[in-house]
């Protein structure tokens, strides 16, 4: 699978269908498969998934690794850099030895170390206005995991063009949130955000740890979303603090 | 709770920036969501990086900040600053995040 700048328009992937699985496949699965509600069609379903995640850092990148364990298909990937030491507190899926080269091959290394059946298609470049629509056009779900909000507003504005849901996660020391945007079954991310916050600074205070506990969260929502059980967080919003370990769900609507 | 102030609760960069993350506005009857924000910003003048200043807050029609949540009793309240608010509630005022 190729990967970073080089793509022509012809090597962009189209959205995958349902696909059985094999053998090999039920074998790997077979602990998840005894989910209620889910089941082989349950993992079909994600096997036949595409899910495009913006930045693939602390966040993001915990993200891909619970979805690659997990049997989604194809993951659409978009982080542009170089692994930098700073990232090495959050960012599991960057290594020491990977410092100063491009974080998508570290990236794709270690998530087919995981699973050798998964479709990657790493893009190294951050979302922005130019590639969003296409970007979004090839996933079934969109994982926002940017830490600009000019990223999360172009991406939300293509999703919410073809009607394709985002699970929106975000962090800020020891507090995150998180919840799904797929008007108009939910309000609009604009109605949330209009536009970029006077306030918000592109360093944050972080653990690891935080990004990680949120990041699990979200690709549970994914895995929900794709496969149909449970109920996802439309309308809602969950907020954590994990300094008094309060879990508080809000009401959007 | 007291029936005499509105409890507000800062969450992410405006507690930091606050320093703090409980503000108590003193308030009698029932105030709109305006006052108490501008209450909040002369208290925490830091604040208004995110809230605006008091006299923006103030206009008549203004609306809140992009990417302010007001929430009371775990609901999003309109982004309508005439909201009235009564002594002896809590608000959780929230700036959305953006850390990845």
């Amino acid at each position: 699978m190729p990967h970073g700048n080089q793509h022509s328009a012809a090597d962009w992937p189209s959205r995958r269908t349902r696909v059985e699985l094999t053998d090999e496949e039920r074998e790997i699965y077979a602990w998840q498969l005894d989910v209620r509600d889910f089941g082989e069609i349950g993992q079909e379903k994600l096997k036949g998934a595409s899910v495009l995640i913006s930045r693939v850092g602390g966040l993001g990148s915990v993200v891909a690794y619970e979805l690659a364990a997990a049997g989604v298909g194809r993951l659409i990937l978009a982080h542009g850099g170089s692994v930098q030491p700073s990232d090495l507190n959050r960012q599991l899926l960057m290594t020491h030895d990977w410092i100063g080269k491009p974080r998508m091959e570290s990236i794709i290394r270690r998530l087919k170390e995981l699973n050798p059946r998964l479709e990657i298609f790493g893009l190294q470049e951050n979302m922005h206005e130019e590639n969003a629509e296409r970007l979004v056009g090839m996933a079934d779900c969109v994982v926002d995991a940017a830490p600009m909000f000019q990223e999360r507003l172009a991406m939300n504005d293509a999703a919410e063009r073809q009607a394709i849901p985002v699970v929106e996660a975000a962090m800020y020391e020891l507090e995150a949130s998180l919840t799904v945007i797929h008007p108009p079954l939910t309000p609009r991310f604009r109605e949330l955000v209009p536009e970029v916050p006077a306030g918000w600074q592109r360093r944050f205070p972080v653990f690891g740890a935080v990004s990680g506990t949120v990041a699990c969260l979200a690709a549970m929502e994914v895995i929900k979303l794709l496969s149909g059980i449970g109920e996802p967080l439309r309308n809602r919003m969950l907020r954590i603090d994990l300094r008094s370990m309060h879990f508080e769900t809000i009401h959007l609507r | 709770m007291n029936d005499s102030t509105i409890h507000l609760k800062l969450t992410g960069p405006l507690e930091r920036l606050a320093g703090r993350a409980d503000v108590y506005i003193p308030c009698v009857g029932e105030s709109p969501l305006s006052t108490v924000l501008a209450q909040l910003v002369g208290e925490c003048p830091q604040a208004s990086r995110y809230l605006g200043e008091p006299a923006d807050l103030l206009k008549p029609e203004g609306c809140l900040p992009p990417g302010v949540l007001v929430i009371r009793q775990g609901v999003a309240l309109p982004a309508r600053l005439e909201t009235p608010v009564s002594a002896g509630e809590q608000l959780t005022i929230m700036p959305m995040i953006s850390g990845g």
